[in-house]
């Protein structure tokens, strides 16, 4: 649950990137509405620390915890906008044929 | 002055990333694989298969057994057991010298036990490199600043950090490497910030004595008391007396402890008049390490001296140990170390591929070559080195003479033979046979996890597999036809 | 000849910034542990801290200064002010 709360605040400041913006929407996002998302992109990340340190014994472990959080759920977001990205533009013929130039 | 600053200090991520690289991709992965420590060493001794045990209980019989057979030591000391290590973690001296073997929760015998270092290799490999002291810490020390400095470096050099956060864009080659060398560098840069600089300061004292020395002019005694007040050292009276009955000590140091509990004992000098029993509270509800000690005078069991740590420049100094050390952490924390740990190896990984990746375009100069190579056989055969060890675990018979040494030859032999071999043969062929081999022992591991019945080999298993699983997908990309080398 | 010429200019840099640094943080952890009004074991710490966070910095102020006169001569005054403040008998 904690989790999810996360992802969404990191998915939600992806969505406000120009690049990733133009991946998970179909049309680009006017200044002001991303202004929002990344306000309650943050607001949602204090809510999850909140939650963290309620739960915890000790407010540092609890801001290492979510610390350590953010970045998996970074590496989330990360995957998911590449996959929708993959999906929206399937790869060239000569991509498929001959591999990715990696 | 600023245009000629950025570049400046991405000459110098480059050029320290790629002296240091090699070297901290084996540290870091060897760091990342302690963080399971005593759960790698309870895997590698499938006959520990006790779920519980009383901590106490466990250190009074490791205690009778020690004062049974290794009475002539001159010195003890035990990690005790955990609910995450449900066995007493003995270290002593004997005709051989100083050995290091768990012990029975119950009888207090390593016998019956395998002789194994188990996760204990990963951890002392991390800050020793299986080098004599001090070369190894020094350069595990060096290697921790370097990547202090190519971490601050590469924050300079990186132009869009914000803008390309979550940003990977796969299939489009040295563009592909760059956005993945990123996005690992940036979404878990708290944690390789603080764990290079953590980790230089467990090594500090190496590299920065000097206060200390201007400070007590040789004084060592002196400096060790008032590190700390409660470790006492006095020499071998020559007489001999019985340590006093250790489940009243245990139960005082309980009383003093509190929830936290003993985690270090120490006993020096034992079955003399002059023995001193050391223990040091457990830290599982603080970060700082060794908080609270208190010594016990051996023959009588009264307290000489109790010490908790309130002091500050100390207490950083603890406190910075003890993230690095995570012995605090608990279970989710443990994991996303572990986690981070792997996400900083794949970073240094992309960042030393990038190298080679970057400069095949021009002319095939030797010393690309020589990096292309180096690569494959670190980055390819560290992993599949590390793999072997668990397997070697499992394969060595129970009962072999110098066993925990063996295995660990076997490792440093697979690790030596992977490095030539990617050495010799060409760079493309190399990476995706290398790989799969890596691919294959991790399979492996998880076979030898059989039965699966304990925590430990279950969620190793489950490791194994995922680790399997991205080295075959690594191991067929790797494979494609017109791939940079 | 800019080969060359860049060569020891990186070469300076190098030993400037490893062994320069290093002896500029050496002496900064001295010159703290000395004058912090602290109890010896505290200021040594303290000091020892101060000397780690101090090395990279200097690493990468070797790299930075694009004149090099300028760059030894910085570090030269910096150690000679430290070194004053190490071993000024109190």
């Amino acid at each position: 649950m904690i989790f999810l709360i996360g992802l969404l605040a990191v998915l939600l400041l992806a969505l406000t990137t120009h690049r990733d913006a133009a991946t998970l929407t179909l049309r680009p996002l006017s200044s002001q509405h991303r202004l929002i998302l990344r306000g309650i992109a943050f607001l949602l990340l204090a809510l999850q620390l909140t939650l963290q340190i309620r739960n915890s014994d000790s407010t540092a472990f609890a801001l290492i915890e979510w610390t350590g959080l953010f970045s998996v759920e970074a590496l989330f977001a990360a995957v998911i906008c590449t996959v929708l990205r993959r999906w929206r533009e399937p790869l060239s013929y000569k991509q498929r044929k001959f591999g990715s130039l990696s | 002055m600023k245009r000629h600053f950025r570049p400046a200090m991405t000459w110098l991520h480059d050029w320290s990333g790629i002296i240091t690289g090699w070297l901290l991709f084996a540290i870091v992965l060897s760091g990342t694989l302690s963080v399971f420590r005593p759960e790698i060493t309870l895997w590698m001794q499938p006959e520990l298969t006790r779920q519980t045990v009383d901590s106490d209980q466990a250190t009074e019989a490791a205690i009778a057994w020690l004062s049974a057979h290794a009475s002539d030591s001159p010195s003890w000391y035990l990690d005790t057991a955990t609910p995450r290590a449900p066995f007493t973690l003995a270290f002593w001296s004997d005709k051989n010298g100083y050995t290091q073997r768990p012990l029975d929760p119950v009888t207090g015998s390593p016998d019956g036990l395998r002789d194994t270092r188990g996760g204990e290799f990963f951890y002392r490999f991390h800050f020793e490199l299986q080098l004599p002291y001090p070369w190894g810490r020094l350069l595990a020390g060096i290697a921790a600043m370097a990547l202090l400095l190519t971490l601050i470096t590469g924050i300079i050099a990186h132009r869009r950090f914000f803008a390309d956060f979550f940003t990977f864009r796969p299939g489009k080659g040295q563009r592909s490497w760059l956005d993945a060398h990123n996005l690992l560098g940036v979404i878990a840069l708290p944690f390789h910030l603080m764990i290079a600089f953590t980790g230089a300061v467990t090594l500090a004292s190496l590299f920065f004595p000097w206060s200390a020395t201007a400070l007590y002019k040789g004084d060592t005694a002196g400096m060790q008391h008032d590190l700390n007040p409660a470790a006492i050292e006095r020499p071998r009276s020559g007489t001999a007396a019985p340590l006093a009955p250790f489940d009243a000590i245990l139960h005082t140091a309980q009383q003093h402890f509190g929830k936290t509990g003993i985690a270090q004992i120490a006993v020096v000098n034992p079955g003399d008049r002059a023995a001193v029993i050391t223990m040091t509270a457990g830290n599982e509800d603080s970060i700082g390490i060794t908080s609270h000690t208190i010594s016990f005078d051996g023959p009588t069991g009264a307290i000489l001296a109790e010490h908790i740590e309130r002091r500050p420049a100390i207490m950083t100094y603890n406190v910075l140990y003890g993230l690095h050390v995570a012995r605090f952490a608990p279970g989710v924390t443990r994991w996303l170390y572990f986690v981070s740990g792997l996400i900083l190896t794949a970073l240094i990984g992309t960042g030393l591929r990038l190298w080679t990746v970057s400069r095949a375009r021009k002319v095939s100069h030797f010393s690309t070559i020589l990096v292309a190579r180096l690569n494959v056989g670190f980055i390819a055969g560290t992993p599949a080195a590390f793999a072997s060890y668990f397997l070697v675990s499992r394969i060595l018979p129970a009962g072999l003479a110098d066993r925990a040494g063996l295995e660990i030859r076997c490792v440093f032999l697979i690790w030596g033979a992977l490095l030539v071999f990617a050495a010799l043969r060409p760079v493309r062929k190399a990476w995706p046979e290398i790989l799969t081999l890596a691919a294959a022992a991790c399979a492996a591991v998880a076979l030898f996890s059989a039965p699966w019945h304990r925590a430990v080999d279950a969620a190793g298993a489950i490791i194994a597999i995922l680790l399997a699983a991205s080295f075959t997908f690594a191991a067929r990309r790797s494979s494609l036809k017109n791939r940079i080398i | 000849m800019a080969t060359t010429r860049y060569r020891s200019d990186i070469a300076i840099r190098t030993l400037t910034g490893i062994a320069g640094g290093y002896l500029l943080a050496a002496l900064l952890s001295v010159a703290i542990a000395r004058w912090l009004p602290l109890p010896r074991i505290e200021a040594s710490a303290a000091g020892m801290l101060a000397g780690l966070l101090a090395w990279p910095p200097l690493m990468m102020t070797a790299f930075a200064i694009h004149s090099l006169p300028r760059l030894c001569a910085g570090f030269a005054l910096a150690g000679a002010l430290l070194a004053v403040l190490s071993f000024w008998p109190v």
